[in-house]
Formats: structure tokens, C-alpha cells, sequence
């Protein structure tokens, strides 16, 4: 029969066992250290991200995209719009991309076998006909193509209709297809700001010969008031969820990537909005089609390519050009997105740890990758075993309320004041929250997300990685889209 | 459940080796950096809000300090017969930001036309605005001053013409730069050598950024593009020369191309033999055939562009030889030039596409583009 003295009991055996209780306080010292280095390198991201705003001020740069509208110092483009059952909005969202402020633009669609009418809407929206075109398809290997499409009303738009890989797989044969020097990948479900190609190329027009490839930021249109195709008015979302993302996008990005772009330790160009160039996209075999972390592999390869060929380069990020996209909106999807995330960096990372530790790749072998390792893989799991650690100590009875009370003070105050500086820093250089009202909500969120949100990011990256090492086969899974139209009204 | 004889915290203590009273220590230096984090956090979050809010209040006031300047502009232009020094007029336009001022203006100028143009133009000299404005290109942020200079150019007075001027040395590059197409703008070709040398020193590897902005004097420089592309030692301005003379060709030119094929940079190279596609050159050889056998992939791939448009059917043994090239690119655009010869150039090519691939592709390709032609 159950009775609470022998639970007791035992836990009074376990908490006397000397190897049960050593274990445990080196498992505590070893979270402690992680979250300590963890805790050290978002210091160090603050102030090289305030620097390198104020070095590569965007602000007024509205003038700087017209002087470079005119130019033909902006490089032509091509972008690829990878599609799947987009039938419903692949109209608008081309309408969108066409009327894109860019001297020299090609709009690539792909459609990657979708099961919707997404194919025949685009070839009777934009008056298609079946055409051929040479392909560089040498190193960059995809599913078969059903036709190449070209328009009467827009020739720059080339549609390719091909049987179902991945967006990986889609985006390889649109960039077969690509001319330009230098070609974008957008999500077909995001919007891109009218003049976030010419922000975003400025990169390779100031450093021509050694910017290899540049990413922007990736904005929550969720509650933003969207028209013809363009955001009019930033809000934020109505969905709690979604405005914690807010908080975690402007951190993730005007911090983390923003330094790391400075130091040149940019590991991860988002895969809703980044340009490349083609040639050396091409030369490390364009995207992989087996990982789910296609876009971080990509820039690895690259990082990888130079570095082997001992060529200067430099990966960019530049904060202003914005590409929206709608965020999950439940915990079921941000759960899969985030979920999915982490396997693929733990995807991407597991092919190129031979670059770890190897001073043949310089910073990217010796920093960046044992940083990403910290941060990204094992800061989750001290993150999580701290917490379990916090139940055992209860249990056991070894908490002390005093000590407790002050290193998670410590933690949570260092949290908040990461978020809050964030957004200082977004203030300063981007100024996207106008709406006092919203900037408050804002600076609440930040505080807030250390109580819930946190911890639950770090349950579904550790999640992503339990997943990954029990080899599950990696999905994209479904996510919900309200489109941009539900997103404005709501 | 009894209480565990030890405490985590003392325990971890033991483990690191640490004295006794060194606990208390940390503890309270731990609360100490969490209450100052904490007391940053909410200053910080203080000062974004406030400034949020004046920051708010001031745009808030520009805008309509700015739209009653407008309506004032656009209701001048609207009533024909006022003259523009009419003094109860002049005193109806409200004052307003200096850089709003020159949005507005800016978008007068490039709208207006004729008389109006000339009577804006004489306005914003009467008003004092042209004082006002050539001031704020000397201070602010750079997009006002930028603006503040395409406002200058559109007038015709030697002062403002003067301030573009120095601005070629100024620190911002993109300022620079919009000094430089303003002062193209007013056709100020006594500057030339200043405006490259601006140019060149902001945006060092910029061939055809440097090559557009000259291009926009038109036909008039040809000459001192010529002599520029031959005393310059900088490759980038040879280039950018040439370049700028493709985009405006003259029938012939006195430079020797064939020289210029010799030349280290790619760059260079690349612009001869396209320049010798569009114009005449002295010289016994052919730069265009050289281009086609140079060792540099971009000269070969522009020398078959250049082939492709020029059509002539002089070069087919040339462009059979590039359709061996190792670039991908370099191989496609031999056969295109070889197919845009004319008819024989296109069964050459067909003949060719049994045993090569690129000649099956190519051919494809613009027998495919035959037909949207013909369809259009």
C-alpha cells in the first residue's frame, strides 16, 4: 500500500547517497558556467551590434536608395520565389515583387509540385507560355522540371512548374535558371518592403569584390495594416504569441546578427530574405536538399568555400530592408517551427564539425561554430537541467530560499535588461514601434517572456534535439496562414 | 520528509573550495547587479518612452508645418496670373523645416515645367529658401542634405552651383555622390575631373557606377572622356571612360583598342573590345577577337555578348573555339552569337547539337524565343 513515509524515505536515502549528491552539484556548476558563457556572449553582442548600427546608420537612407535606383552601380537581380500550394495568394504576392523599387530585376517562381491550382493560375494571371531556357544545372542536382514558362505581360518573370522536392530542392532549379550575378530568396508567402533590394545590395555595391552574400531582417506583419501588397502602418500583433515573437525577433536580429555580422561570424542568412551571389552559390552545389536547415547550410558552405580557397570574403546583415512574414500563432505551430529549427542547425552543425577547432577556419572554426555550440545546443539543455535541478533541489529540500531567490533574480534581471537594450537599440537606429502605446506594450513583453515563454523555447529546442539524435526523419510540416489581408484586419 | 542535512548553496561552496563567509558576499553582490540590471532596465525603458513621445510630438508638428507649406506652393501654382515677388503672397507661406522645405521643392521642381519651373525657381531665390537650404547641406543628416543638393541643381544660380561643387569633397560618400549627378545635372563639365576623382575616391572599385553617372553629360565629354582614358593610371577610371563612351558611342575613337587589349585589368580589357563593337578605332588588330581568346573568363564572356549583339560573321571560328570553354556561361554565349549571325550561323549551330549539349540548349533557347517573338 502507498504511504508518504516511504516516499520519505526514500528521498532522505537518495539526498544522503555522496555520488548521487555530487553528481548533482557538478551538474549545478556545469549550468552555472554555461549560462554564465552564455549570458557573456549576449553582453558581448550588445554593445558590437550598437557599434555597428551606428557605423552602417541606415537612417535617412531613403535618399541613398534613390541615388542607387538610378544607378547602374546596382547590380541586376534575380529573386526565386519558392511556391507551394500558394495558389490562393501567388497572384498578389508576384503583383507584390514586380513592383519592387530595383533598376534590374528578375523574378524567378518556383512551383515545387504544389497540389492546388497554384501552376495554372500563374500561367493564366500573367499570360504565360511555355518556353525553354539554358540552365546551369552542372553542380546542382533537383526533382524534374514540367515546364518553363515565361510572360508576355512582365518579361522579367519566369515561372517553373516542377514535381514536388522540397523548398531546398525549388530554389536549386530556379537558381539553374538564374543570370544575374547575384540572386534573392524569398518565402512566396512574405512581403518585401518596396525598397529592401536596394538596402539590401548596398553591401555589394560599397564592397564589391568581397560581400558574398547578405541577410535582412525578417519583420512580424501580424497586426500590421498591409496594402497593395505593402505594409502601411506598423502595429502590433493581437495574438500574445505572436507579440512575444516581436520581442525575440528584434533581439535575434538587431542584436545577435547584427554583431555577428560585424565580427564576420554570420552563420545564419534567414531563408525568407537573403541575396546571393550566383557563382558562389553554384560552386558549393547551390542548397541542400537533406536537411531542413537548408539556409544555414548554405552560408556554412559558403564561409567553408572562401575560407578553403583562401579568398577575402565578408556575409553581411543589414537591419533596415524588412521581409514580412506572418508568424505561428499557436503553440502547436511555433512548437513544430521551432522544433524544426534547431534540427536543422544541429543538422548543419553535425556535417561541418570537422570545422570545429580547426584553425584553418580561422574565426568560423575557432569561435563561431564552439560559440554556436554553446549558445544553440548546449545553453537549451543547461537551461532546461537547471530547471529540473530547481525541482530536485525542492524536493530534496536543499533550497535555499535566499540563495534561490537571488541567482534567479540575477538571471531573469539579466534577461530583461537583454531585451530592454534590444529594443533601445531598435529605437535608436530602425524606429519601427511609433505608437507609444506599443513601445510600452513592447518593453512589458521583454520583462514578461523571462516568465513562461523563455522556458518553453528551450523545451522545443531541446525537443529539436532529442528528435534529431533519435535520426526522426525531419519535416517542414504545415503552418497556418491567415494571410496578410486577416493580418491587417485583425 | 526531514530536512537534508546540507544546503545546496553551502555544499557547492565546499565543492569550489570557497571560505565559509564568502556566501554572504556573493549573495549580496548578486542582488546588488540584479537591482542595478533592474534599475537600468526601467531608466532605459523610461527614456525610450519619453523620447518616443517627444520624438512623436516634433514629427508630429513637421508634418504640419510641412503640409501647410504645400498647400501654400500648390496654391500659388495654381493661381497662374500671381507674380512670384507678389509681397502678400510671399508673406502667405508658412515657415516649416528646412529639409521638408526641400522635399516639397524637390518634388515642384521635377514636376513643374515651362514658365512655372522658371517661376519656382526665381521663388525659392526671392524667399531666401536657397540661403536656407544651401545652408542645411552643410549640416544635418545625410538625407537632408542630399535632398538639400537635388534641390540646388535644379537652380540656376552660380552660388548654388558653387556649393555643389565643394560638396565633392564631402565625407559622406553618398553625398558625394549626389553632388556629383547634381553637378551633372547642370552639365557643369568643367568639373569632370573633379567628379571622378570624387567618385573614384568614395567608391574605388565602382566601374560602372562611375561609368552611368558620367554617361549622363551625353556626347558632349567624348572628347575629354578619350583624353581622360588616356593619361589615367587609375584601371577603374580607364574603365569607367570606356564604359561611358559604349553607353554614348561616337562614330569612331583615337584610342588605340588593340593596345588596350593588353591591358592588366579585366575590367579594361572587357570595355575595349565592347567599345570597339560600337565605334572605329585606328590599330591594325581586332580587339574583339582578342577579347574572345583572352585568358580572363569575364573578358571572354563580354567579348561574346559583344559578339552576339554585333552579328558579324567574321568571328565564328573564334566563337567555335569559346564553345569549348570550360565556363558555362562563356560556351552559351558563343553559340548565341554564333546562332545571331544569321541563317547559317543558326544550322551551324543546330548542327552542332547533336554532339553538343550547349548547341542543343541554346538552340532550343531561342527557337523558344523565335516564337514569343513571333506572338508578340
Amino acid at each position: 500500500m502507498f504511504e508518504w513515509s516511504d516516499i520519505a524515505g526514500w528521498v532522505d536515502a537518495v539526498a544522503a547517497n555522496p555520488t548521487f549528491v555530487t553528481a548533482i552539484l557538478w551538474i549545478t556548476v556545469t549550468v552555472v558556467i554555461v549560462g554564465a558563457m552564455q549570458n557573456l556572449v549576449y553582453a558581448w553582442a550588445l554593445p558590437h551590434a550598437w557599434i555597428e548600427l551606428n557605423r552602417r546608420s541606415q537612417r535617412e537612407d531613403d535618399s541613398v536608395c534613390w541615388e542607387n535606383m538610378r544607378s547602374r552601380a546596382a547590380p541586376p537581380i534575380s529573386v526565386i520565389v519558392p511556391a507551394y500550394n500558394e495558389g490562393a495568394t501567388i497572384r498578389d504576392n508576384v503583383m507584390a515583387l514586380l513592383s519592387l523599387q530595383y533598376p534590374d530585376l528578375r523574378i524567378i517562381v518556383v512551383n515545387d509540385g504544389s497540389s492546388d491550382d497554384t501552376a495554372e493560375r500563374m500561367v493564366r494571371e500573367f499570360d504565360m507560355i511555355e518556353t525553354y531556357v539554358v540552365r546551369e544545372a552542372e553542380t546542382i542536382s533537383h526533382k524534374p522540371i514540367r515546364g518553363i514558362y515565361r510572360s508576355y505581360a512582365h518579361p522579367s518573370l519566369l515561372f517553373i512548374d516542377k514535381e514536388n522536392g522540397k523548398k531546398a530542392d525549388a530554389i536549386n532549379v530556379g537558381l539553374t535558371c538564374v543570370r544575374t550575378p547575384l540572386f534573392c530568396v524569398i518565402d512566396a508567402d512574405s512581403l518585401l518592403e518596396p525598397t529592401a533590394l536596394l538596402q539590401a545590395v548596398r553591401p555589394f555595391t560599397e564592397d564589391p569584390g568581397n560581400v558574398i552574400a547578405v541577410g535582412g531582417t525578417v519583420g512580424i506583419v501580424n497586426g500590421c495594416k498591409v496594402r497593395n501588397g505593402s505594409v502601411e502602418e506598423y502595429r502590433l500583433p493581437t495574438n500574445m504569441l505572436a507579440r512575444l515573437q516581436v520581442v525575440e525577433y528584434i533581439r535575434a536580429y538587431l542584436m545577435a546578427r547584427t554583431a555577428a555580422s560585424r565580427k564576420g561570424s554570420l552563420l545564419l542568412i534567414s531563408g525568407a530574405f537573403g541575396i546571393f551571389r550566383r557563382d558562389i552559390a553554384v560552386a558549393v552545389g547551390g542548397y541542400d536538399t537533406t536537411t531542413v536547415g537548408e539556409d544555414m547550410e548554405l552560408v556554412i558552405k559558403m564561409h567553408r568555400h572562401m575560407l578553403e580557397h583562401e579568398a577575402p570574403y565578408t556575409i553581411r546583415y543589414v537591419p533596415e530592408p524588412v521581409c514580412w512574414t506572418e508568424a505561428p500563432e499557436s503553440f502547436k505551430f511555433l512548437s513544430n517551427q521551432r522544433t524544426r529549427w534547431q534540427r536543422g542547425a544541429l543538422e548543419c552543425l553535425a556535417r561541418h564539425r570537422s570545422l570545429l577547432f580547426r584553425p584553418r577556419y580561422k574565426r568560423l572554426g575557432m569561435v563561431t561554430l564552439p560559440t554556436f555550440v554553446l549558445v544553440d545546443l548546449i545553453s537549451p539543455i543547461a537551461e532546461t537541467l537547471g530547471y529540473a535541478l530547481l525541482v530536485i533541489f525542492l524536493i530534496l529540500g536543499w533550497l535555499q530560499p535566499a540563495f534561490f531567490m537571488a541567482i534567479t533574480g540575477f538571471v531573469f534581471s539579466f534577461g530583461v535588461l537583454i531585451s530592454i537594450l534590444s529594443l533601445a537599440l531598435e529605437q535608436d537606429e530602425i524606429q519601427r514601434f511609433s505608437r507609444p502605446r506599443d513601445l510600452l506594450a513592447v518593453l512589458l513583453l521583454a520583462i514578461f517572456e523571462n516568465f513562461g515563454y523563455r522556458q518553453l523555447n528551450s523545451l522545443w529546442r531541446v525537443k529539436g534535439l532529442v528528435q534529431h539524435f533519435r535520426g526522426m526523419t525531419p519535416t517542414w510540416g504545415a503552418m497556418e496562414r491567415k494571410g496578410f489581408a486577416a493580418s491587417s484586419e485583425s | 520528509m526531514s530536512p537534508s542535512p546540507i544546503s545546496a548553496s553551502a555544499h557547492l561552496w565546499q565543492v569550489l573550495g570557497a571560505p565559509g563567509g564568502s556566501q554572504d558576499a556573493f549573495l549580496w553582490l548578486i542582488v546588488t547587479l540584479s537591482l542595478i540590471m533592474l534599475t537600468v532596465s526601467a531608466g532605459a525603458c523610461a527614456l525610450i518612452i519619453v523620447r518616443r513621445v517627444g520624438l512623436n510630438h516634433r514629427l508630429a508638428e513637421r508634418e504640419r508645418h510641412k503640409a501647410a507649406f504645400r498647400a501654400a506652393l500648390g496654391e500659388h501654382f495654381s493661381r497662374s496670373h500671381s507674380a512670384p515677388d507678389d509681397p502678400v503672397l510671399a508673406a502667405s507661406f508658412p515657415d516649416c523645416h528646412v529639409s521638408d522645405m526641400s522635399d516639397v521643392l524637390l518634388h515642384h521642381l521635377r514636376v513643374l515645367r515651362g514658365t512655372q519651373a522658371e517661376q519656382l525657381r526665381q521663388l525659392v531665390t526671392d524667399q531666401g529658401w536657397e540661403q536656407r537650404i544651401a545652408r542645411s547641406t552643410k549640416s544635418g543628416t545625410r538625407g537632408a542634405r542630399m535632398r538639400a543638393l537635388r534641390v540646388l541643381s535644379y537652380l540656376e544660380t552660380s552660388e548654388s552651383l558653387r556649393l555643389i561643387h565643394e560638396h565633392l569633397d564631402a565625407k559622406q560618400p553618398y553625398v558625394r555622390l549626389t553632388a556629383a549627378r547634381a553637378l551633372v545635372r547642370r552639365d557643369a563639365t568643367m568639373f569632370l575631373g573633379h567628379i571622378v576623382a570624387s567618385y573614384s575616391d568614395v567608391f574605388p572599385d565602382q566601374v560602372k557606377g562611375l561609368a552611368e553617372l558620367l554617361s549622363g553629360f551625353g556626347a558632349k565629354i567624348t572628347d575629354d572622356l578619350e583624353e581622360m582614358a588616356e593619361r589615367t593610371d587609375r584601371p577603374v577610371v580607364l574603365a569607367a571612360s570606356l564604359e561611358a563612351l559604349i553607353m554614348n558611342p561616337p562614330r569612331r575613337v583615337r584610342l588605340d583598342l588593340c593596345a588596350l587589349m593588353n591591358h592588366l585589368s579585366d575590367d579594361v580589357r572587357a570595355a575595349a573590345c565592347a567599345l570597339s563593337c560600337v565605334s572605329e578605332h585606328p590599330g591594325a588588330g581586332d580587339p574583339l577577337r582578342m577579347g574572345l581568346k583572352d585568358d580572363a573568363p569575364k573578358v571572354r564572356l563580354r567579348a561574346a555578348k559583344a559578339a552576339c549583339e554585333n552579328r558579324e560573321s567574321g568571328f565564328v571560328g573564334e566563337l567555335y573555339a569559346l564553345a569549348r570553354d570550360p565556363i558555362f556561361w562563356a560556351r552559351y554565349w558563343a553559340f548565341r552569337a554564333i546562332w545571331a549571325t544569321g541563317d547559317a550561323g543558326r544550322q551551324f549551330v543546330e548542327s552542332c547539337a547533336k554532339r553538343e549539349p550547349m548547341a542543343a540548349d541554346v538552340s532550343l533557347e531561342m527557337r523558344a524565343a523565335d516564337m514569343r517573338a513571333g506572338h508578340v
